[in-house]
């Protein structure tokens, strides 16, 4: 069985531009890996296609079939994380082992607050176009 | 209001429900692109899942060990001759032509022309038949469109009026309906999961 983990330190999931990001990886694996990584990504997911950023990454020499690690990286200045009805902009920690193509995903949120930032909807001076069906609610 | 992230009919839900051949299954779908030599078309209407099932037949073929050049093109996004030429200075077994039928006149002869020159398979989509022979014809129905649904949103599959109703005004367009799904949900329109 494979076993992938990522542990913040002091389970700190909000992070501000500039700060550290911190913590311990561990794996433990059924086979010898090829290779072991880290990366710090944000993507986005919603009503269009799919973007990815990858902000940095740490490839672990040796990695061997179990290990704890520990890592830092720092937060860069943008983009914030965001979530409005069309788009959301979602940054995560992602543990990867190869061949085995397992992997572990931890999510954080980095905006100026910590806090994902929500995106209202703006009240157009324009008339609103709406779509109903029959009974449908 | 519901955030993006959390929408059942974001792209990459909707993403991961591959093409279902209907009536024939996937080693029998295989078996007629070898008879065909590799040289077939994948035709059906917009929304009717041309590009799903394509990708997933060149995923196919790939872990069978061919080498699949995929062109993706579209009247909003052309394809230009130099970035086809460039395409085929790869080395591969099979291009994967995604919009076949949005190519010039010219670009698909001596497209076609090259790459059979070199012996290597082409598999395309179109919205017509006669570029090639065709491989499957895609079709949709209300039934499928409630079997997608209900892989995204049970809640939402349980509508039967409102997936019929979907069906009819977007004329079997299944990636239209699975937008305004979204939308829909997004506004807080339906019930979901």
């Amino acid at each position: 069985m494979e076993e992938l983990n990522i542990e913040l330190k002091d389970m700190k999931t909000e992070y501000q531009p500039g700060q550290e990001i911190s913590g311990t990886v561990q794996w433990n694996l059924a086979s010898q890996p090829e290779k072991v990584s880290l990366q710090l990504l944000w993507y986005t997911r919603g009503k269009g296609d799919e973007d990815i950023g990858l902000v940095d990454s740490v490839e672990f020499d040796n990695p061997g079939q179990f290990r704890n690690q520990d890592f830092s990286f720092t937060i860069p200045a943008g983009p914030y994380s965001f979530s409005g009805k069309l788009i959301s902009l979602i940054w995560t920690l992602e543990l990867l082992a190869e061949p085995q193509d397992e992997c572990y995903r931890q999510e954080i949120t980095v905006s100026p607050t910590g806090s994902e930032i929500v995106l209202k909807r703006v009240k157009s001076q324009y008339g609103k176009k709406t779509f109903k069906f029959g009974s449908s609610k | 209001m519901i955030n993006a992230k959390d929408n059942p009919f974001s792209v990459d839900r909707v993403l991961r429900v591959r093409y279902e051949p209907q009536g024939i299954s996937w080693p029998e779908l295989l078996r007629r692109i070898n008879i065909l030599d590799y040289r077939c078309e994948i035709v059906g209407k917009c929304g009717y899942g041309k590009t799903t099932l394509i990708e997933d037949v060149a995923g196919r073929l790939e872990v069978t060990g061919k080498k699949c050049c995929r062109i993706f093109t579209t009247p909003d996004n052309p394809v230009t001759w130099v970035q086809l030429k460039e395409k085929l200075t790869d080395e591969f077994d099979i291009m994967i032509l995604d919009g076949a039928d949005h190519l010039k006149w010219w670009q698909w002869y001596y497209l076609k022309k090259l790459v059979f020159a070199r012996s290597c398979g082409l598999i395309v989509t179109s919205h017509k038949r006669g570029m090639l022979p065709t491989l499957y014809e895609c079709r949709t129905s209300v039934h499928l469109l409630r079997k997608i649904v209900q892989r995204l949103n049970c809640q939402v599959a349980l509508d039967h009026t409102l997936i019929e109703e979907l069906y009819r005004a977007y004329d079997g367009n299944i990636r239209d309906v699975l937008r305004q799904l979204y939308d829909m949900c997004a506004d807080g329109q339906l019930v979901i999961d």
